[in-house]
């Protein structure tokens, strides 16, 4: 059986157990949950869902609302935009591959549009973590919950940073065309 | 590896074919548990209060895990304790409200009397000025009206009885059982969505649960204050059926503008009917208005703010189609339908809206 094949129905008949044991290690090596304790984990698998996609199927499309992250548990995610003049001509941002996260801002504000679209690249297994989930979390384990909310505000300051510190280089490189261009 | 574009053909064709599958199933699973709950009408009343303990008992059990205690745990004890609660109720309060059933079926036919009396009095001068009616015979055709009418209401009884056994072995079931695995139950229906349409339901299904959760708890809390509120007046001035005249003020409260009008309706009839204090029919407006002034400004801004915003238009029409479709269920169920189906518009709305003024997110 191909892999395809293999995940198509993962989440309608395959055996239980199997998947919980791989949910659980893909939660832990994520750094959203990587300091929960096993117990906090095991109840987080029961929370996130899992989703399969066929090659170049659409995970969601840029500028519609969002609801929360995804996970890459098997397979890989091209992130695609759209080209400025509203053409249907996407460009290809970035691949991404097997255990990063991605969509995380929704998980804060569910009126954030999608600022990309994602597309499964090969046979893709997806954990999905959305904001219902969170507020599940809040409402029944909130110690659970803050240790994740942490763990996101750290991700969306280090992603500040980085955005701060790229503006800034940009900002830097065209001063310097500038100064280059009048001398 | 750059895959070949027959493959991802190939495999969109096969996404397509799974999320069809998964569609199939949904609509099964969804449309079998309409057929089956309209096939067997004695199930119907126990799922809706089981669903409307679920979501006032919800939040209470959320608060047992948060404190640590197992959800099953929680429940058994929650259940527990309300069961105490309604078996010392009910030993106190069932005697009171049998005795009242009693009288009140005893007092029918005195009641029946009165009525004749008045309308005979009624027709004399109606014949009086207007002999025409003489042959139309008013009073006979409406006393035998109101006889085969409360004789066909205490038939009903028994039949209600019968089904409060029911209820009262379905409904705890059906309403652990939905406490304990509610969230499962929905994430294995969400299961069976097909990817595309996965967020937006999710979206949906959170939306409507968190603000029925709401809406629910709140109108339930509203009808038994209402309830209170009548029964401690009657009580207080000595009006007979004060219990049975609370519960019936209560449990047609949630009917929108027209249920405060028909909760006072037969408190109204006995006053007029057969006085037990003087100036009755002054004390029951007093009641009503009173319990329905709190409701106003008191109960119904504090407890029931968190109700869906539906346009007054709205509110009447629907109210106005559920009674023609439904009747009184009807009128009670209309407003959280409305707000549901409000939920439902405003989410595909976006969605295409969404789709089409999907501008570009402009820096400058």
């Amino acid at each position: 059986m191909s892999f395809g094949n293999k995940f198509l129905w993962l989440d309608l008949f395959s055996k239980k157990n199997d998947i919980d044991l791989s949910i659980l290690s893909h939660l832990k090596a994520n750094q959203l949950f990587s300091t929960l304790s096993r117990r906090e984990l095991k109840y987080v698998s029961t929370i996130v869902h899992i989703r399969n996609y066929e090659p170049g199927e659409l995970i969601f499309k840029q500028y519609e609302k969002g609801l929360g992250g995804y996970m890459i548990a098997r397979g890989g995610v091209e992130i695609k935009t759209r080209a400025q003049d509203r053409t249907d001509v996407e460009v290809l941002i970035t691949t991404l591959g097997a255990g990063s996260f991605f969509g995380e801002l929704a998980l804060i504000d569910s009126d954030t549009k999608r600022t990309a679209s994602a597309y499964a690249k090969g046979a893709t297994v997806l954990i999905g973590f959305f904001k219902p989930d969170l507020l599940e979390i809040m409402q029944r384990r909130p110690a659970t919950g803050v240790k994740i909310i942490f763990q996101l505000a750290q991700i969306l300051g280090r992603r500040l940073n980085e955005t701060t510190e790229l503006i800034t280089a940009m900002r830097n490189g065209t001063e310097g065309k500038n100064e280059a261009a009048h001398g | 590896m750059v895959k070949s574009v027959p493959a991802i053909k190939n495999a969109k064709a096969h996404a397509s074919a799974r999320d069809l599958a998964r569609l199939f199933f949904f609509l099964v699973v969804t449309l079998g548990t309409i057929f089956v709950f309209a096939l067997t009408p004695n199930l119907m009343p126990s799922a809706m209060i089981s669903l409307l303990l679920y979501f006032i008992l919800g939040p209470v059990i959320d608060a047992f895990e948060r404190r640590g205690v197992s959800r099953t745990i929680g429940i058994i004890a929650l259940f527990a304790v309300i069961g105490s609660i309604t078996a010392l109720s009910v030993s106190s309060i069932v005697p009171k409200i049998t005795e009242e059933m009693q009288v009140l079926q005893k007092d029918n036919s005195r009641y029946l009397t009165n009525v004749t009396k008045k309308l005979q009095e009624q027709e004399r001068r109606l014949l009086g000025s207007h002999p025409i009616f003489k042959a139309a015979n008013l009073t006979k055709k409406a006393v035998s009206w109101l006889q085969t009418s409360t004789d066909k209401l205490w038939s009903v009884v028994p039949d209600l009885a019968s089904q409060t056994l029911t209820l009262l072995f379905l409904v705890p079931f059906l309403t652990f059982v939905l406490l304990k695995d509610g969230r499962e139950m929905q994430r294995a229906l969400l299961r069976l969505v097909p990817n595309p349409y996965f967020e937006t339901a999710y979206s949906l299904l959170f939306k409507i649960m968190d603000g029925m959760g709401g809406f629910v708890a709140a109108r339930i809390i509203e009808a038994i204050l209402v309830a209170l509120l009548v029964g401690i007046g009657c009580g207080a001035v000595g009006i007979p059926y004060g219990i049975l005249l609370g519960i019936f003020a209560g449990a047609t409260n949630p009917i929108p503008y027209l249920g405060p009008v028909i909760g006072a309706v037969p408190g109204v009839i006995l006053a007029v009917l057969d006085p037990s204090v003087p100036n009755q029919l002054f004390w029951m407006a007093i009641i009503y208005i009173a319990a329905n002034v709190i409701d106003m400004l008191v109960i119904f801004p504090v407890v029931v703010a968190k109700i869906v915003d539906l346009h007054p238009v709205v509110v009447v029409i629907s109210v106005i189609l559920g009674s023609q479709l439904f009747g009184i269920v009807g009128m009670i169920l209309a407003v959280p339908i409305t707000s549901i189906l409000k939920i439902f518009i405003q989410e595909i709305h976006g969605k295409l809206y969404d789709r089409e003024h999907n501008f570009p997110i402009q820096f400058k």
